[in-house]
């Protein structure tokens, strides 16, 4: 497997945040969800990705080439969605006026692929942005990324403040986009359940750090939720716990380590994590 | 690609385009028929101050969508082609009014002669001196300090003249140097002050929009 997207000591200095030696590698044929709570440094590293803002230090090599020196090139194979909320696109604008400024951008640009989009969506080119919905804006921003040909799809919180049929939509062009071969994509959100279904790879950013990057069927299959009794617990198992949370009826937490868990409470209830668990358990664990 | 950027600028003022072309006719018209001594440089001058206004409406409505320049940089637009296109615009302004005002002198006021090189040189590099020192503090400070800019420019232009005559009205100055040089020294001379600060306002745009996070 060849990396599409590979990450190196990336470093980024704000006045009160920062990332710090973030480093990941995105495999191709892979849908790889950037996971992390808000403010967790998601968008910051896109846009670091991307130039939008000037790293500190580290490197960014996509399709074995470096972005900041062939950062025309490797744009052209990049598939965009930005975070909706932002004001991306100028609200004034119809929707195919917008096209008629981003397409010539592109080298690849398949006017073929923007209509099918288009009619796919149900989208009307002559409306103006200004009176889209959200999901509406998000379908044309995918419409956008997807009609030049992108290599690699680069998604920062698409599904945010969506509805239910919407992010089903999403998460089924994003299967479809994988199907060609040889693509990849990079999604970032804090909406879990959505990667529940197609991700493929999670990489957890925390506090402008990585926590973990993990194959999901592995993470999954290394985590157990456990839950018991309060009066189990004691000092030394509680070192077996990722996180423990305990209310009057008992405690719930994650463990990559259910054999000794066991071993030291018979009588506990096993259940599968979800992406959600591993992450909150994760991030809180670090905390403690 | 650069002219698409253009294209740009002009989509996103499109309420504002066809008013300018409207100003750009009736600024020089009015002038030329309520005073019609003032034929050449001063209307020619506030015709095209006055238009490159349009640019402030442009950078009005970028203001409304203030990551939109982020996603142009996100797409394969380098940041020095979204600073050049503004200049290109600027300079497509003052064709359109060099052309207008050209024909005005001929079909109204019938003095083609004070109109020449000379005066759409000198026009050019007041204006080039205007924008050039504006645009990199747009770009460094954002629209509405350099608003303030803008205004001390058009506040200079309008009351200039009296304000000068008023603080040197003692102070007797010999131009007769200046008419000793030939026009085409004067020509060359405008032409390449105007280049050269066109040239250095777009060298530090851009590098302040190269700096700049989007």
């Amino acid at each position: 497997m060849d990396n599409i997207l590979e990450v190196t000591g990336l470093n980024k200095s704000y006045k009160d945040f920062s990332l710090t030696d973030v480093s990941f590698t995105l495999p191709d044929d892979c849908i790889t969800g950037f996971i992390g709570v808000n403010g967790a440094g998601k968008t910051t590293t896109i846009r670091t990705i991307l130039g939008l803002t000037h790293k500190t230090s580290g490197s960014i090599k996509i399709f074995g080439k470096d972005m900041e020196s062939n950062e025309q090139e490797l744009k052209n194979r990049i598939g965009i969605v930005l975070d909706l909320d932002e004001g991306y696109f100028y609200d004034e604008l119809t929707m195919d006026e917008m096209k008629s400024i981003i397409a010539p951008a592109y080298s690849r640009w398949n006017e073929k692929d923007y209509k099918e989009y288009l009619d796919r969506f149900s989208l009307n080119p002559r409306q103006k942005i200004a009176t889209l919905s959200r999901g509406m804006r998000m379908k044309f921003a995918l419409t956008l990324a997807l009609s030049h040909g992108a290599d690699l799809l680069i998604m920062d919180e698409p599904t945010s403040g969506l509805d239910p049929l919407v992010r089903s939509q999403l998460l089924e062009i994003m299967t479809n986009f994988m199907k060609q071969g040889g693509k990849g994509v990079f999604f970032s959100t804090h909406i879990t359940s959505d990667l529940d279904k197609v991700a493929d790879m999670l990489i957890l950013i925390h506090g402008g750090k990585i926590l973990f990057e993990q194959e999901r069927d592995i993470l999954l299959d290394n985590y157990r939720l456990v839950k018991g009794d309060n009066k189990d617990l004691n000092n030394e198992n509680k070192k077996l716990f990722l996180n423990i949370q305990t209310t009057d009826f008992g405690f719930a937490g994650v463990t990559d380590k259910l054999s000794d868990v066991q071993k030291s409470m018979p009588d506990i209830l096993v259940e599968r994590p979800t992406i959600e668990d591993i992450m909150l358990a994760y991030i809180d664990g670090g905390q403690r | 690609m650069l002219l698409n950027l253009v294209r740009k600028d002009i989509l996103i003022a499109k309420k504002y385009v066809f008013v300018t072309m409207l100003v750009v006719i009736a600024i020089p018209l009015f002038l030329m028929l309520a005073a019609p001594s003032l034929s050449g440089f001063f209307p020619f001058l506030y015709t095209v101050v006055i238009s490159e206004l349009l640019l402030q409406t442009i950078s009005q409505e970028e203001a409304k969508c203030p990551k939109a320049s982020a996603l142009l940089c996100a797409a394969p637009y380098t940041r020095s082609a979204v600073v050049k296109a503004k200049y290109v615009f600027f300079l497509l302004i003052f064709a359109y009014c060099c052309i207008v005002y050209a024909i005005m002198m001929l079909v109204i006021n019938q003095q083609p002669n004070s109109f020449d090189l000379t005066t759409i040189l000198t026009v050019l590099l007041f204006s080039v001196i205007i924008y050039g020192v504006y645009t990199p503090i747009e770009f460094k400070y954002g629209l509405s300090k350099a608003k303030f800019v803008f205004m001390i420019c058009i506040l200079a232009l309008s009351l200039g003249p009296v304000l000068f005559a008023n603080l040197f009205a003692n102070i007797t100055i010999n131009f007769s140097a200046l008419t000793a040089i030939s026009s085409g020294v004067k020509n060359i001379v405008l032409a390449l002050a105007s280049i050269a600060v066109f040239g250095i306002s777009m060298m530090v745009s851009t590098k302040i929009f190269y700096k700049k996070e989007l």
